[in-house]
């Protein structure tokens, strides 16, 4: 089995998010908590001198500098940057909890390419909330989320799917006065241009149907279920990650992988958690 | 005509603003153009938006403040207290913490199992601020005698596994360092607080 998860990062100079910590905190989690052969990590980086500071490399099995792209452009080239033969991609703000291997099995089994279709809050409730994605609604576009998506790289529908994707977003303006002109995005972002690439083609039902996983945990705010508005998640609950790399939002457990969306969660002592931990398997 | 011509030519300086503060509270006595100060001591510039919000009432002067130590325009909203970090503040390990200046200081003896509290010197307690924020303005403030400063024991970064508690009068602090003997004290623990003043450390010895 050829299998790994592949990250995506254009980290900018100062005052951008750390995406690069992020990312090395992602792979130390992966290696925390998947079986061998499940836990291989790629990460694609702009320039590899952002990942000189970090103690301890080997958690990317494989480091590609690519600079060809900006910003989010980079993720609708995950087909190409790939070195693996199945690969996810993930969002590099998540964290990894337990093993999710079997995820793994049922993809490589049964799907070509399979985007996620639905979130959870941190008290496991199915996200419901239209708050941030009201250019789906409007526009009736598949629910996808592209933080976490599992693609085979020889498959013919990754080979239809990835190049549309890189047209819309090449074209951000022409595809959205076309297809988005019920509720156009400030930013036609990854989500965006996935869903519209799935429904101009008509396979949404083919690359994103019911499943009960992966379970994500999206620490987006207004989608929290709350009956509040509210404009952090921590202003109202807390994310305490014990020395066993557990992780309790509020006094909730949290066994899925957690989308935690506020960067500052992998602070430096965070991170040595994650590092001790993997120092120590 | 022709003077409406010259009056379109003229370009009118953006008006800058000022505070009047006291030197010793840091409370803002008056909010205005800068030409209105002169030469006057004890003003900081503030940027316009703020300053006009004060003139016009959207912002109650008593709710500003400046930290005389650095010399920066404050908002002191009264409100309650609701963010989590403020009902259940973790304190960080100095190890951790890019705090140099904390307004109370924990000093723990894992071994002895003793933990020392102490308010910084600004405030009159015994904690000395490192050498780069002296010579040191004190600020004159008086404690309401019944505030309490709450501290919990906990599992390492879960506040929901609970060791053991203290608390400690704020005004004890003044002049004076208290320390406290804990009976449940594991290896690995975080300490957590109702967040009454702004910077807490924590230091393991």
């Amino acid at each position: 089995m050829n299998f790994g998860y592949l990250l995506i990062v254009d980290q900018q100079e100062e005052n951008c998010p750390d995406y690069a910590k992020m990312a090395y905190a992602l792979a130390l989690s992966i290696k925390n908590t998947q079986k061998p052969g499940y836990d291989q990590v790629a990460i694609v980086i702009n320039n590899k001198k952002y990942l000189a500071r970090f103690k301890s490399l080997w958690v990317f099995d494989h480091i590609i500098e690519w600079s060809d792209k900006t910003f989010w452009d980079g993720r609708s080239y995950m087909d190409r940057l790939t070195p693996f033969e199945n690969t996810i991609c993930l969002d590099v703000d998540m964290i990894f909890l337990r093993d999710y291997s079997h995820y793994v099995d049922y993809f490589i089994e049964n799907c070509d390419l399979y985007v996620t279709n639905k979130s959870y809050t941190y008290r496991g409730e199915i996200v419901t909330g239209n708050h941030y994605r009201k250019t789906f609604e409007k526009n009736q576009l598949p629910n996808l989320y592209s933080f976490y998506t599992f693609f085979k790289n020889s498959a013919e529908i990754s080979m239809e799917f990835f190049p549309l994707v890189r047209n819309i977003t090449e074209y951000p303006k022409e595809f959205s006065n076309i297809f988005l002109s019920e509720h156009k995005p400030k930013i036609l972002g990854t989500d965006e241009a996935f869903a519209l690439s799935a429904k101009i083609l008509g396979i949404q039902d083919d690359i994103s149907y019911d499943l009960e996983f992966p379970k994500i945990v999206h620490l987006k705010p207004m989608i929290q279920n709350w009956p509040w508005p509210a404009e952090l998640v921590t202003h109202h609950v807390g994310l305490y990650l014990n020395k066993q790399g557990q992780l309790k939002i509020g006094n909730y457990s949290q066994t899925g992988i957690v989308h935690y969306v506020e960067k500052e969660f992998i602070n430096d002592e965070n991170l040595n958690v994650l590092e001790e931990l993997a120092w120590k398997k | 005509m022709e003077e409406i011509e010259f009056l379109d030519e003229i370009v009118f300086p953006e008006t800058s603003y000022m505070a009047m503060f006291d030197s010793v509270s840091g409370a803002v006595l008056a909010v205005g153009p800068t030409t209105a100060f002169g030469d006057s001591k004890n003003v900081i510039k503030i940027d316009s938006d703020t300053a006009e919000m004060i003139i016009d009432g959207e912002i109650n002067i008593f709710n500003c403040a400046v930290d005389v130590r650095n010399l920066t325009f404050e908002l002191i909203e009264k409100k309650t207290v609701s963010m989590i970090d403020d009902v259940l503040h973790r304190i960080i390990d100095k190890n951790w913490s890019s705090i140099d200046n904390p307004d109370i200081y924990l000093t723990v003896n894992v071994r002895l199992k003793k933990i020392v509290v102490e308010l910084t010197e600004e405030f009159h307690g015994t904690y000395k601020l490192p050498a780069k924020y002296q010579p040191l303005i004190k600020r004159n403030i008086i404690w309401d005698g019944d505030t309490v400063l709450n501290f919990y024991i906990t599992e390492y970064n879960d506040p929901n596994v609970l060791y053991d508690k203290f608390n400690i009068l704020l005004k004890d602090l003044v002049d004076n360092k208290i320390t406290i003997k804990c009976k449940n004290l594991p290896k690995k623990f975080s300490i957590y607080t109702r967040r009454v003043l702004k910077n807490y450390v924590l230091e393991m010895k």
